[in-house]
């Protein structure tokens, strides 16, 4: 009779031990760089999460793009910055030239003509990305007869932001994009034109590149870029290995896109924060720029080091304007007293950021506007602004209320954030906090992210947190303050409008600031949303990495990265 | 044996008394933690400043008044104390009143005041889809297993006829509300909606009226309508669908907050208590009281409410008991899951999460881990006596 | 008994039809829709934003009406699931309750949509668009009366509208009858005819990704089962032979001790303090480890279980404490039957007559409770996947659900419900294995 209690615990004993087993140690060529969210797609075209795109300009080149070091408009396929000529008070002709030793993976040289692909396939109807509508500003396309390395772009004139995206596309090879040659031999105005989208050759051409195979297939994705994907695990890593022999390898000292000295590159997919910090500290990870803050804090400071670099975006409490109570400027400008931004950046955001007053980036506003004083945090001065224009708390409980269209109306606000962003919830209850002491009641929503970007679409919140994200091109508000009232705020003033559209194509810069300054003293005095800070992004790594930090996202370039032999 | 038993009813008392005291600790929350007084003297005037919904008054010139036992509130922020405060570390304070006994969490919030506000939360879900979910699950178990497959009998013009009914008074709800309820009165809805309920009343009975007059003439074959089949179908497709998802699903339409995860959690967690209240009856349709009170001539309705459902209840109750502490759990992994409640409302399941961030804040991590370890036991304690008061 | 069993399967039809047209409604009820926030957060301009959005809502059949048969009442427009926003449909909506009839709502929004064009008065048109009562609109009359120039078309149709006040076209309902050209039915119709898998998002198919995640969540899952039963049996019996013993009570108090710990939490101090080198270093942190084809089955083996050990544990501790407390109360009660005592009385040992006959009766309540334990399991995956990174089918739906990608969530979620379905099923045929009694009734019946 055998007892089954011994053995069988000691059977499940003995597997536990088995499977007690740490990381192997192998000292690995690759370094290991912490992402948060999986890539989902590396067709350049296709692609519109942050990480696949930084993955695809790691294995496609543009023809223009920011330089990490400087930080300014560099040439990468291009030999040169493009010469911009102007045809006629809407139109721009563009003449860009190829780097001659230029290469495709397959050793291809690139010429104006792939170029002339690569846009027809960004522009093609059908195609799953915005590209179709957004590159229809460039209306034709001219090879030069007599240099097959050399083009014309005719563009609408898009302001101060015409000479990068006319550059900013990737190129692609059609020999393995398009092997069929659908789009050999259609023109740029075909595409644009109202029947595109019923022309059979065409729509064969977006259901052929729209097919997994070229956003997930490692034979399928090939560049001129450094790097050719060599695995992809889902959820797990996505490997990068630095192509033998290289074109652009003796471009080293020309700008950012050049330096690839990493061998091998490896993305690690960690999404739980604290799984990747746990990571990072046991040496798993070379570089993380994706650490929670009250962790990385208690990192190691022998053994890690971090860098800082302002984001390029600005963060802001939306308002309403066409809400309830929020159509009344007084209540506005109530809600901004009681917004205190230095306390937030110091107990939310743990000083990383700086503050701005206007939707331009912290360090572009402290540049221009010296005055910090327009925003002042002071609940007192707000509850008498409030009692001064007709508020007031008539069944005293706490709240102010005034008499509107014959029913008492409390001041009872909403404020929304996406769920499972702590820094949103905590600025929302640190602004009831406040607010609760000017006699504004905030009650607090929470949806989750898609149904949050509808309502703020629809106009559907009250007050709302957001960020707007910009590049290192001259401040352009039309992102943020669409014209004609269509943008979050529901808001609109005429001179406000004109303004933006005429910074927009303002190319000499003392004019511009002088109509920025302008436009932005309207916006503080109608104050459709309080702006808070840019935030900085802080990015840790092994203390013997090298590498490139910089503002241009997402903030360190990674093929650059080197590990000192200690 | 019966010593065991007796130890396990000592325990379930004890873990009794310990439920009383949460709820108590719920119901007073609002004075037991709060940053405005209790009772303040100001101008000569008396008043309850804790029940009022806004800003703490200014004490400096009150002349007497009384404040909380623990000065902050559900969601207040101490600016000074922000950044994980232990229990044991130096506070800034000026009285020992001010301290934060169990520490504050990383923007400021004091972990007594919120974990007493937890204990509203914790009761609420628990109570409140508990009892969604007994009184879905009680009415359909109980229909099923007393209705059967063969005890409603139907003509096929009887169900025509009622579905055509449904129908109809299904597009008298449609059309009959006015569109803007915002504008409407009230009162205006709530007529409106009584007419259409008192319409379809009216048709049901008086079809039903006419068709029993018919039944009787004509002597229809009546079929059987498979009432519990087709329950029990319903009760796998409920429980066929992860709980988790089925949150997920409908986060956008609820809008987030307690009342909507109560609704979520309730709505879907009944299929336990039907089963086996359809089962329970089952059995007690074949004891022998149920045959002996029939043979008495006890009307079947009668049957059921004074002789089977006593009988039934015990095993329902424990279940209830266990349903309680499973769905405080399901709480706090929404609450890791960032779906659970709004900002405001306080959570054990939420502070357990947010010391993920921070493990060296171990006093995040165990006084609501204690908190919820002790419910649970609690709840299972009060269960097991029950189960065991049967045999 | 066949017979019994085939109805049971044919069953399953209406149970399936019955779920995916209860998800169907969920999905659509809620305020959000993925292909408008798709392109919310590009470069692009109001108006290409609306032209990508068309483009791609009739290329996925978004645009068609939801299910083969819509009621509504006579004042919303039968094309109303054109308009891509929400708040404006809600608007135009209960303009037209308003005026009780949507033909003129349906003129007037065409201005507006005209006027829309003219740079210099767009934010007129944009204003009207906001507007959705007949007060609102004479206000807003009222205020512009002085820029009548721009569209005198348009303050024409919106004088007409303030006129025009049809209450009885509110009481009056209309039937539609979508036929195939519906979301449901495109849907439906996609799972037959290999779009199951295509994903709004990407508009690529998602089956190699979704087979994959369900392969480890699967296999995950019956491990943890497996694991929970080898664990919880044994000591539940033990328990049994004993009650009240030292064994009894340890067991029951660190099962429940196990059980009082949210899932989350118990990952996060497992890492700590097994895998993070802080203090032990005896695991990997995450992911499943590299194989390659050279490995050997035991170095194989080895990897794929020291990453998975943890997160193994921590999908199996919570229930222990349940199926311990099962097995070992149905134990107690089986001890006090006749046939035990009896079999004891034939010269059995405790054990042996508890293991030989009492074990297979009270094993029945356990067979059904693991066969629907699926739901639970996979609901339990969304955590621990995400925390020990996981390649699996919970992490995979929570970004389906995040990205609100309906077909993928329904075809998960499907998925989910064929296989607890299966579970039950299976439960039942162990059942009528295990219990002859079952098995005489139904043969009766």
């Amino acid at each position: 009779m055998c007892k089954p209690f011994p053995t069988f615990f000691s059977a499940l004993l003995f597997c536990f031990l088995f499977a007690c087993q740490p990381d192997n140690k192998k000292p690995s060529k690759s370094i290991r760089i912490h992402q948060v969210a999986e890539a989902k797609d590396l067709n350049p075209v296709t692609c519109r999460d942050e990480f696949s795109n930084y993955l695809s300009i790691q294995i496609f080149q543009p023809l223009l793009a920011f330089d990490f070091e400087s930080e300014e408009i560099v040439p990468v396929l291009a030999e040169e910055l493009p010469s911009i000529e102007k045809l006629d008070s809407n139109r721009l002709a563009i003449q860009y030239q190829i780097r001659p030793e230029a290469k495709f993976a397959s050793g291809r040289q690139i010429l104006a003509q792939d170029v002339f692909f690569a846009l027809k396939a960004h522009l093609c109807p059908g195609v799953n990305s915005y590209s179709t509508q957004f590159f229809r500003f460039i209306k034709a396309f001219k090879i030069d007869p007599n240099n097959a390395l050399s083009f014309t772009l005719v563009c609408e004139n898009m302001g101060n932001a015409t000479l990068y995206y006319s550059g900013a596309f990737q190129l692609l090879d059609p020999e393995v994009y398009d092997p069929n040659h659908y789009l050999e031999n259609c023109s740029l105005a075909s595409l644009t034109a109202a029947e595109a989208s019923a022309d059979s050759n065409l729509m064969a051409f977006s259901k052929a590149f729209n097919a997994v195979k070229y956003s997930k297939e490692i034979a399928h994705i090939q560049g001129s870029g450094p790097y050719e994907l060599k695995a992809w695990e889902e959820g797990q890593k996505v490997s990068l290995a630095k192509k033998a022999d290289w074109w652009g390898n003796k471009f080293q000292n020309e700008n950012s896109y050049f330096k690839a000295f990493a061998q091998q590159l490896e993305y690690r997919i960690i999404s739980d924060e604290n799984t990747a910090f746990l990571a990072f500290q046991k040496g798993a990870l070379e570089f993380s720029a994706h650490l929670g803050l009250q962790q990385a804090q208690k990192l190691d400071q022998a053994a890690f080091q971090s860098v800082r670099q302002e984001e390029s975006n600005f963060q802001y409490l939306g308002f309403n304007v066409k809400a309830n109570s929020l159509k009344h400027n007084e209540v506005r400008r109530a809600l901004m007293h009681c917004l205190p931004r230095e306390l937030i950046l110091e107990k939310v955001f743990h000083q990383l950021g700086s503050l701005t007053s206007a939707p331009l980036r912290a360090s572009e506003y402290q540049a221009l506007f010296p005055d910090t004083t327009i925003y002042q945090f002071n609940p007192k001065k707000a509850k008498a602004l409030l009692l001064s224009n007709g508020w007031e708390d008539s069944n005293e409980n706490g709240i102010l209320d005034r008499k509107a269209e014959g029913t008492r109306q409390e001041l009872s606000l909403k404020y929304a954030y996406n769920s499972g962003n702590e820094k949103r919830k905590a600025v929302g209850l640190i602004l009831k906090q406040e607010a609760l002491k000017a006699g504004i009641e905030i009650e607090i929503e929470t949806f989750d992210w898609s149904t949050y970007l509808n309502k703020m679409r629809n106009g559907e919140l009250e007050i709302f947190y957001n960020s707007t994200s910009t590049n290192l091109l001259p401040a352009d508000l039309s992102q943020l303050i669409r014209t004609n009232g269509q943008n979050y705020f529901n808001y609109y003033h005429p001179k406000v409008d004109s303004l933006v559209q005429a910074i927009r194509y303002e190319e000499r810069s003392k004019p511009r600031e002088k109509m920025l300054l302008e436009c932005i003293e309207q916006i503080h005095e109608d104050m459709p949303a309080v702006f808070l800070f840019s935030t900085q992004k802080r990015m840790w790594f092994k203390h013997n990495l090298d590498g490139i930090y910089s503002a241009v996202r997402p903030h360190y370039w990674a093929p650059a990265f080197q590990l000192e032999q200690p | 044996m019966k010593s065991n038993r007796y130890i396990r009813l000592g325990s379930a008392r004890r873990s009794l008394r310990f439920l009383k005291l949460l709820v108590v600790v719920a119901i007073l929350a609002p004075a037991l933690a709060n940053e405005k007084p209790l009772l303040l003297l100001e101008d000569g005037a008396w008043s309850l400043p804790f029940l009022k919904s806004g800003a703490a008054p200014d004490l400096t010139n009150a002349r007497f008044y009384i404040p909380a036992p623990i000065p902050y509130g559900e969601s207040s922020i101490d600016y000074a104390h922000s950044g994980y405060y232990s229990p044991f570390s130096k506070q800034m304070h000026n009285s020992w009143h001010q301290r934060h006994w169990l520490g504050t969490d990383g923007l400021g919030r004091d972990v007594l005041s919120q974990l007493i506000y937890g204990c509203q939360t914790a009761l609420w879900v628990g109570l409140g889809a508990v009892s969604i979910a007994l009184l879905i699950g009680l009415f359909i178990g109980g229909i099923s297993a007393v209705l059967g497959d063969d005890q409603l009998k139907y003509s096929r013009l009887r169900i025509g006829l009622m579905s055509l009914i449904v129908l109809f008074s299904i597009g008298l709800l449609i059309v009959l509300p006015p569109y803007q309820v915002e504008t409407a009165s009230w009162l205006e809805v709530l007529s409106l909606l009584g007419f259409c309920l008192l319409l379809s009343l009216l048709l049901f009975g008086l079809s039903h009226w006419l068709l029993i007059k018919w039944e009787k003439k004509a002597k229809p074959t009546l079929k059987p309508l498979a009432l519990d089949l087709y329950l029990n179908r319903l009760v796998e497709v409920i429980e066929s669908l992860p709980l988790i998802l089925l949150i997920l699903a409908l986060s956008s339409l609820l809008q987030g907050g307690l009342a909507s995860l109560i609704l979520v959690i309730g709505l879907s967690s009944w299929t336990g208590i039907a089963k086996m209240f359809r089962a329970e009856i089952l059995r007690a349709k074949e004891m022998g009281y149920v045959e002996s009170g029939r043979a008495l001539g006890f009307k079947d309705a009668r049957l059921l409410m004074v002789h089977m459902l006593p009988n039934a209840l015990p095993p329902i109750l424990v279940k209830v008991s266990f349903g309680v502490a499973a769905v405080i759990l399901i709480e706090a992994s929404f609450s890791f899951l960032g779906l659970g409640l709004s900002a405001e409302e306080a959570s054990w399941g939420a502070l357990l999460a947010e010391s993920r961030n921070n493990f060296e804040a171990w006093w995040i991590a165990l006084f609501p881990g204690l908190a919820i370890f002790f419910t649970l036991l609690a709840c299972n304690k009060v269960g097991d006596a029950l189960s065991n008061s049967r045999k | 008994m066949m017979a019994y069993f085939v109805r049971r399967l044919l069953w399953f039809i209406p149970s399936l039809v019955g779920i995916s047209v209860l998800l169907f409604f969920l999905a659509q009820a809620g305020s959000s829709d993925p292909v408008v926030s798709k392109w919310e957060k590009t470069d692009l301009n109001p108006q290409q934003k609306i032209a990508k959005i068309k483009e791609d809502k009739q290329k996925l059949g978004l645009d068609l009406p939801s299910f083969y048969f819509s009621f509504h009442r006579q004042t919303v427009p039968d094309t109303l699931h054109r308009i891509y926003n929400s708040k404006l449909q809600d608007n135009l909506t209960s303009l037209a309750y308003e005026v009780g009839s949507w033909e003129a709502v349906h003129h007037y929004y065409a201005q507006i949509k005209k006027l829309h064009r003219n740079p210099k008065a767009a934010h007129l048109a944009e204003e009207l668009l906001q507007l959705k009562s007949k007060k609102e609109l004479t206000a807003w009359l009222a205020l512009h009366e002085n820029e009548r120039s721009k569209s005198p078309e348009l303050f024409e149709r919106i004088k007409k509208l303030l006129a025009m006040e049809v209450k009885s076209a509110r009481y009056r309902l209309s039937f539609q009858w979508n036929g195939t050209a519906s979301q449901y039915h495109q849907w439906l119709s996609g799972l037959f005819f290999n779009q199951w898998d295509r994903s709004i998002l990407s508009g690529q198919k998602e089956g190699k990704r979704l087979y994959k995640a369900l392969q480890w969540t699967f296999c995950l899952s019956l491990l943890s089962m497996l694991l929970a039963l080898l664990i919880a049996i044994p000591c539940g019996i033990q328990a049994a032979l004993n009650p009240a013993s030292l064994f009894d009570r340890i067991c029951s108090t660190l099962f429940f001790g196990f059980y009082s710990i949210p899932n989350f939490w118990m990952a996060t101090l497992l890492l700590i303090l097994f895998a993070s080198g802080s203090f032990l270093n005896w695991f990997p942190l995450y992911g499943v480890g590299e194989i390659n084809a050279s490995m050997s089955l035991g170095e194989l083996l080895q990897i794929r279980l020291s990453h998975l050990a943890l997160p193994l544990f921590c999908w199996t501790y919570g229930s222990l404490a349940y199926f311990f407390r099962q097995l070992r109360s149905a134990l107690l009660i089986e001890r006090q039957e006749n046939y035990f005592i009896a079999a004891q009385a034939k010269g059995l040992s405790e054990r042996m007559a508890l293991w030989k006959h009492a074990f297979r009766n009270a094993l029945l309540p356990l067979i059904s409770i693991i066969g629907g334990a699926l739901p639970a399991l996979i609901s339990g995956s969304i955590i621990i996947e995400s925390i020990f990174n996981l390649p699996g089918l919970g992490r995979l739906s929570v970004e389906a659900f995040l990205a609100r990608d309906y077909p993928l969530i329904f075809t998960i979620v499907l998925l989910g419900a064929i296989l607890t379905l299966l579970g039950t099923f299976l439960a039942d045929l162990a059942y009528h294995w295990a219990d002859p009694r079952i098995r005489m009734q139904k043969q009766k019946a």
